[in-house]
């Protein structure tokens, strides 16, 4: 057998050694798709939340991602702070830009036809986007910047498998934060108004309900998640880039159709998915052909399921 | 309690309300009648802040309310029903009044958590609500499994769950069978003995005639009489209205 067959991953080889360590290939795959696909959901959650309550595609949050990632970048590469000190200072930059898209982009503009405020969210966007660029490209002159991982080369082996622990730690943040948002909806007041404004705004109004406070209180939140998620995206990856945000619009999008739009499972389920569907191909074809089996994907899911996979009919939710 | 002062709203050249004047005194069952597209459901619309009037003044309790947002009328005590009944159909009743009673809270209530100790006079709030319209046995299902003459309680519920000083009905007993009717009539009385003050809008007469000491009576768009139910009934221009004569009828 040639020296390089064994390192090839690929399946088309005889042997029950190579069939043995490409399945241990595809679980390991597998495991880091599903704990880094975590970062996705949470991303897909900002976006829900916004769209369950609304029905405006917050396109601007994709801003609290990168605000969140380098805010992390800042507090764990040059200040050395402490992981949950950074999340704090990361989630805290993300739901002030959350503020700012409910002042600019949502509340001038929430009588005006549902479009306006979307595109107003496209416009901050771009404009804060161009805007961090350059001053980003007067600071430092790579596309991307070492985000200190404090988790670094560490994992757990069970057997041969290893769980990254950085990977371990974005999952228990996620997870952490979901059930939050969990108890959020279904065990407080805000949360029943918030359920209460998804359904009517109308009778939100009618029952004195004060429905622009908790909508204001759904973008800080909204864009609380999406700067955790910006934290844990660099610190996985070891770094921070000014394109990160505009990447999160774009998954954290995929995600929240893949899994169903305007659930909150189906932007767990969408994340999920997302992470192993994007580390899998990356494994049996090539990180070349990443984005474009993932779209192939989500085109054969669309076909089959419409409603996302884990999204109700749309004859269910009338 | 309520004025309403030469309230007129106009959508393009068509006037649906013009100029009409109201005075619905404290403790009154004030009924508002009139044919169809009379304008009784667009002046509701006013006085509740879902539309803006063309022209006139809406006070309540002396204060300036016209132009204030739905949620700021429901704030100064003026609470509404809806003659098609909205409502939140996956939530529960009981959840449905949790709800409504959310602006006896200020933000931080918010963060309260849903039947909290600290909640507990809320809490009897609610159940002595829920009591009082029907609710009581059905508190825990969802509002879209609930027959549609208790749905109508759920909105008298809701509304109550706001502590309203005037409460306004847009059309209450429209597809209630006689008995659901003599029933909600029934329940009108006791809210009023409990010191609301009630404004109703109704197609059934019967009922208004029976219910309300005060009657006034919308006909395109202009109040063409007020008055106890023996003045009203006895309006030569509420009979013509009512029945038409053969000009007005040739005009319809």
């Amino acid at each position: 057998m040639p020296p390089d067959a064994l390192l090839s991953p690929t399946p088309h080889m005889r042997g029950v050694d190579q069939m043995y360590f490409f399945a241990l290939d595809l679980t390991q795959t597998t495991i880091d798709g599903l704990l880094f696909g975590s970062t996705y959901a949470l991303v897909a959650i900002g976006f829900t939340l916004i769209w369950g309550l609304l029905r405006i595609l917050n396109l601007a949050h994709g801003v609290t991602v990168m605000v969140g990632m380098f805010a992390g970048m800042l507090s764990a590469s040059i200040l050395g702070l402490p992981f949950y000190v950074g999340i704090l200072i990361a989630m805290s930059s993300g739901a002030f830009i959350g503020f700012l898209i409910d002042r600019i982009c949502y509340r001038p503009l929430r009588n005006a036809h549902e479009l306006v405020p979307m595109i107003a969210t496209l416009g901050f966007w771009i404009l804060i986007e161009e805007v961090f660029i350059k001053i980003y490209s007067h600071f430092w002159f790579r596309d991307y910047v070492p985000f200190a991982n404090p988790f670094d080369g560490i994992g757990i082996d069970i057997g041969e498998i290893r769980l990254r622990t950085d990977y371990l730690v974005t999952l228990a943040v996620a997870a952490l934060l979901v059930v939050a948002l969990y108890f959020l909806i279904y065990r407080t007041r805000l949360g029943l108004a918030m359920r209460m404004i998804a359904e009517d705004h109308d009778i939100g109004n009618l029952m004195g309900v004060p429905v622009g406070k908790v909508l204001t209180i759904a973008f800080l939140l909204s864009a609380a998640y999406g700067g955790a998620a910006g934290y844990l995206l660099g610190m996985t990856a070891n770094l921070a880039g000014p394109y990160a945000g505009s990447q999160a619009v774009v998954k954290g999008l995929f995600s929240m159709i893949l899994g169903g739009a305007g659930s909150i499972p189906g932007a767990i389920v969408g994340g999920l998915t997302l992470g192993v569907l994007e580390l899998q191909s990356s494994f049996l074809f090539s990180f070349a052909y990443r984005d474009a089996i993932v779209m192939l994907a989500l085109f054969i899911v669309l076909i089959v399921r419409p409603q996302g996979l884990a999204g109700k009919r749309m004859a269910d939710r009338i | 309690m309520l004025e309403v002062v030469g309230l007129s709203k106009a959508f393009g050249g068509l006037v649906a309300v013009g100029g009409v004047d109201l005075s619905v005194p404290q403790g009154a069952l004030f009924g508002i009648i009139g044919p169809n597209g009379s304008g009784k459901t667009t002046l509701f619309n006013m006085l509740t802040g879902f539309l803006e009037p063309s022209s006139g003044e809406i006070r309540f309790e002396g204060l300036n309310v016209r132009g204030l947002s739905p949620e700021h009328i429901v704030r100064a005590g003026i609470a509404r029903t809806f003659q098609v009944v909205r409502f939140h159909k996956e939530s529960t009743v009981r959840e449905t009044v949790w709800a409504a009673q959310s602006l006896h809270l200020g933000l931080g209530g918010l963060f309260r958590g849903i039947g909290s100790p600290s909640q507990k006079d809320l809490a009897g709030e609610v159940d002595r609500i829920l009591e009082k319209t029907w609710l009581k046995p059905h508190a825990d299902r969802l509002a879209r499994e609930l027959p549609f003459g208790l749905v109508r309680q759920l909105e008298i519920a809701r509304a109550l769950a706001t502590r309203p000083k005037i409460l306004l009905m847009d059309e209450p007993a429209s597809g209630m069978n006689p008995s659901e009717t003599h029933q909600l009539t029934e329940d009108l009385r006791r809210l009023r003995e409990d010191g609301l003050t009630v404004v109703l809008i109704e197609h059934d007469i019967e009922m208004v005639m029976g219910l309300c000491d005060r009657i006034a009576v919308l006909n395109f768009g202009r109040k063409i009489a007020e008055g106890t139910a023996d003045q009203v009934k006895n309006d030569p221009d509420v009979i013509a209205a009512y029945l038409g004569t053969k000009k007005k009828r040739a005009h319809a």
